[in-house]
């Protein structure tokens, strides 16, 4: 690795409608170096790299500067011509054709394909990775982590001076991870540079020479990997710049709702046992995809488990199905609102009543629209949704209001079970505070609250118990108010607590 | 080898193969020249129009005006016949020229305004065909000159129409195969994000797509013109779904990213022999439909299980 700043960015910003995604962030990349981009999930990592890959363009201002010249991205070419590309982190690849295509793919002569050619840049590409396989397969007959390797075969056959990686690790198994590790140690021999995002620290402390940090869009700093340890990456990652107010009390009853013992799964969790209370809000958290999201589906019989045994008010419970769980007075608000939660084409009204309408007939035995706009307009109230017109189309509204929607849609079939998947993703500060409250105030008047969040402060704020789960598994649970949350932290990226 | 086997269109091929045997055995005549070269020549139209489908379809997009497409060049095409400035080589540029704007008014509009196919195509199947009807009050054009029906006359015992067929198989299979724009239509099909990411000019590709098959219908114009002696604007109606059917039958993904020229040949064929086996075997011509569509069914769902077989095992967390 030589000291040579060869790509150097400054004011980068991106504006998406109602949302800065990036806000004059930079960063510099030397010759042959290692660089971990890290952050939180929204931190702006995968639109940093879009950029450079001329995927996106950034709003103007921005500077880009390729060996001290000004240069711009404006398309996927412009990068591959300075030597630059990325594998993204859904993996940009063709099923329907051959892993020699893929990686040849996007190149021709006066609009010909060479198929020797072809042939020849692949088995070249893989020969750099040392890794047998067969050229003329189809891709979508591979498994994922030899997907992942066609990608990376792909990439260094265009990149011959940076490398991108979005969370190249995330689909491999342990010992694909150290091949890897191997190959980016062989590229930086090569003078190629490489920058990954990565979640997972250990691996960043393992190869990474220097790291830059984002938070909600902006740049948190830049620091020599010896410079750091793991809580003091941490540390940057999370910060303190957001704080909710604490409205956790750990005020729950005795009484016990729900019981979980001993629920597996195969390929989504194992050994899940817990208890959640009367009043009480209990948050599962942890990073994406340990599991948490299929956890909660099974208690709404999305996902039923094919072991352990589910109470519910101190009865065992059967939820295979929607219904059956509807039936127990359970309700689940999924993180996906647009394409789970809400019909997005419908009225605010027809949204809310429609898991009711079988309790909307009047006298006539058809649907009343008096008693739909009653109990419409009665949510509106407790929930305090904005604008308060019912019959507006609920793509019509913020996405902070749209989220109090689904809500209403769930509440108003009085459910003694509340899941809510990443309440408030994707929603401005304010409305994120009043959905806090109002789940406080839900769990006050007696409803058990079960929460998924990725948000620590979010957790902390509003939850009187966590259990933090990896790789499928519970490692952590605790009460809120006495608990350490670096401790908490560390458990669910390093699993373990190391001293 | 294994991997012909594996192969859709071997499958429907072998099918194929085994109903022509068959109709062999319950009926010599089957076999004979006269009978052959009749269900050749007779689905020529519709090969050409499938060779441009199978472009549409791998890009996973649709087209459903190809049939009146062929009706507004072969109408037009008629009417140019009847005039001084009808000869051959006015009549075949004339066909090429037609296709190319039809195709290109398709893809123009489905990639600039980047509305589903199925709802550009329906518009304009509904256009172009009123188009001629308006024009022709719906007039049979009868008793088209010697030299426009000498494009379907017979040399050295090869009819003309299968040689241009044929010819147009393997422009189509060579642009599929080693062009650039042929191997971004299936990256398209396959993964249209990646697509974009790879560089490829998505609209640029749709729109190129559509006016291929449009010169393609162009084509078929000219010879159903040619065949038939004569042309009826509104005649060919619903052509444009056997053409659909021939693809898929012939291993092309309606959902997209797959399919080949040579599948789409034996598709044809495939629904070609069916037509004039129930002839042969004297089955009354009503019974035509219902076997198509059980064809279909038959063909496409056990394709579609195998690729769900194949999809089942799907990403899972690692539990440690």
């Amino acid at each position: 690795m030589s000291e040579h700043v060869f790509l150097e960015m400054s004011d980068v910003s991106m504006t998406f409608p109602g949302v800065k995604a990036l806000d004059q962030v930079r960063l510099d990349i030397r010759e042959g170096e290692v660089h971990a981009l890290m952050g939180e999930n929204g931190a702006g990592k995968s639109t940093l790299i879009k950029i450079i890959s001329g995927v996106q363009q950034p709003d103007p201002g921005a500077r880009i500067l390729m060996d001290g010249e000004e240069v711009q991205f404006p398309n996927v070419h412009a990068s591959i011509k300075h030597g630059i590309n990325a594998i993204h982190q859904d993996l940009s690849l063709f099923p329907n054709l051959t892993v020699a295509e893929n990686i040849y793919l996007g190149r021709s002569k006066n609009g010909k394909v060479d198929w020797k050619e072809c042939d020849r840049i692949a088995v070249e590409a893989l020969k750099r990775l040392e890794v047998q396989m067969d050229i003329h397969e189809l891709l979508g007959n591979l498994s994922v982590a030899k997907q992942q390797l066609v990608a990376i075969a792909r990439a260094i056959s265009l990149s011959s001076r940076l490398l991108i990686m979005d969370e190249p690790t995330a689909a491999l198994s342990f010992s694909e991870v150290r091949m890897l590790y191997e190959i980016i140690r062989k590229l930086k021999k090569e003078n190629i540079a490489i920058l990954f995002i990565s979640h997972k620290l250990d691996e960043v402390f393992e190869v990474s020479d220097r790291v830059t940090v984002l938070k909600d869009g902006k740049y948190v700093g830049c620091k020599d990997i010896g410079e750091l340890n793991e809580s003091t990456l941490v540390q940057m990652m999370v910060g303190r710049s957001v704080t909710y107010e604490a409205l956790n009390q750990e005020s729950y009853a005795a009484e016990k709702v729900l019981e979980v013992r001993n629920i597996s799964k195969e390929g989504n969790f194992k050994d899940i046992s817990f208890t959640l209370h009367k009043g009480e809000i209990l948050a599962f958290t942890g990073l994406v995809g340990a599991g948490r999201s299929e956890t909660v589906k099974a208690l709404f019989g999305l996902n039923p488990p094919d072991q352990g045994e589910i109470l519910i008010h101190g009865q065992k419970a059967e939820l295979k199905n929607v219904t059956q769980a509807m039936k127990h007075k359970i309700a689940f608000i999924p993180e996906d609102r647009h394409h789970e939660g809400l019909i997005l084409n419908m009225s605010m009204e027809d949204n809310i009543t429609l898991s009711i309408l079988n309790q909307m007939l009047g006298k006539s035995r058809f649907i009343s629209s008096r008693k739909r706009a009653g109990i419409s307009g009665e949510y509106v109230n407790t929930l305090n949704i904005r604008p308060g017109q019912i019959y507006k189309m609920a793509k019509n509204f913020s996405g902070g209001n749209q989220q109090k929607i689904a809500v209403a849609k769930w509440l108003v079939t009085k459910p003694d079970i509340l899941i809510i998947d990443e309440p408030t993703h994707g929603v401005d500060i304010a409305s994120k505070t009043e959905i806090h409250k109002l789940l406080k105030s839900l769990a006050k008047q007696g409803m058990a609250i079960i929460m998924v969040s990725s948000e620590w402060q979010e957790v902390f704020a509003l939850s009187d118990r966590v259990i933090v789960m990896r790789h499928g598994r519970i490692v952590h649970e605790d009460s809120t108010r006495d608990g350490d949350q670096n401790l908490m932290m560390e458990k669910a990226i390093l699993g373990e607590v190391k001293a | 080898m294994k991997k012909l086997l594996e192969r859709r269109e071997t499958s429907v091929f072998l099918i194929l193969v085994a109903l022509c045997i068959g109709l062999t055995i319950y009926s010599p005549t089957f076999l004979s020249y006269t009978n052959i070269k009749n269900v050749l020549v007779s689905n020529t139209a519709m090969g050409i129009m499938a060779a441009g489908m199978t472009f549409v379809l791998i890009t996973a997009g649709i087209d459903v005006s190809v049939a009146s497409q062929m009706m507004f060049s072969a109408t037009w095409l008629a009417l140019l016949a009847e005039t001084p400035l009808g000869n051959p080589v006015t009549i075949v540029l004339a066909a090429l020229l037609i296709g190319l704007v039809t195709g290109a008014v398709n893809g123009a509009l489905i990639s600039k305004f980047d509305i589903h196919p199925i709802i550009i195509t329906l518009g304009t199947n509904s256009i172009y065909r009123g188009i001629i009807l308006v024009f022709t009050n719906g007039r049979w054009l009868m008793n088209l000159p010697k030299w426009f029906t000498g494009f379907s006359s017979t040399v050295f015992g090869i009819p003309l129409p299968v040689v241009y067929a044929l010819l147009i198989f393997l422009i189509s299979a060579y642009i599929l195969k080693h062009t650039y724009f042929g191997r971004s239509i299936y990256a398209m099909g396959g993964n249209r994000e990646a697509a974009r990411y790879a560089g490829v000019n998505l609209k640029k590709t749709v729109f190129l797509t559509y006016t291929y098959t449009g010169v393609l219908c162009g084509a078929a114009g000219l010879v159903l013109d040619s065949i038939l002696g004569n042309c009826q604007p509104s005649g060919s109606n619903g052509w444009e779904m056997n053409v659909i059917a021939a693809a898929v039958i012939g291993g092309t993904n309606i959902l997209g990213g797959y399919g080949t020229i040579g599948g789409t040949v034996i598709g044809v064929l495939m629904m070609g022999v069916i037509e004039n086996g129930l002839v042969v075997a004297h089955v009354p011509t009503y019974w035509q439909k219902l076997v198509y569509g059980l064809i279909i069914i038959v063909t496409v769902t056990i394709d579609v299980l195998r690729k769900k077989k194949a999809d089942s095992r799907k990403q899972m967390i690692e539990i440690d």
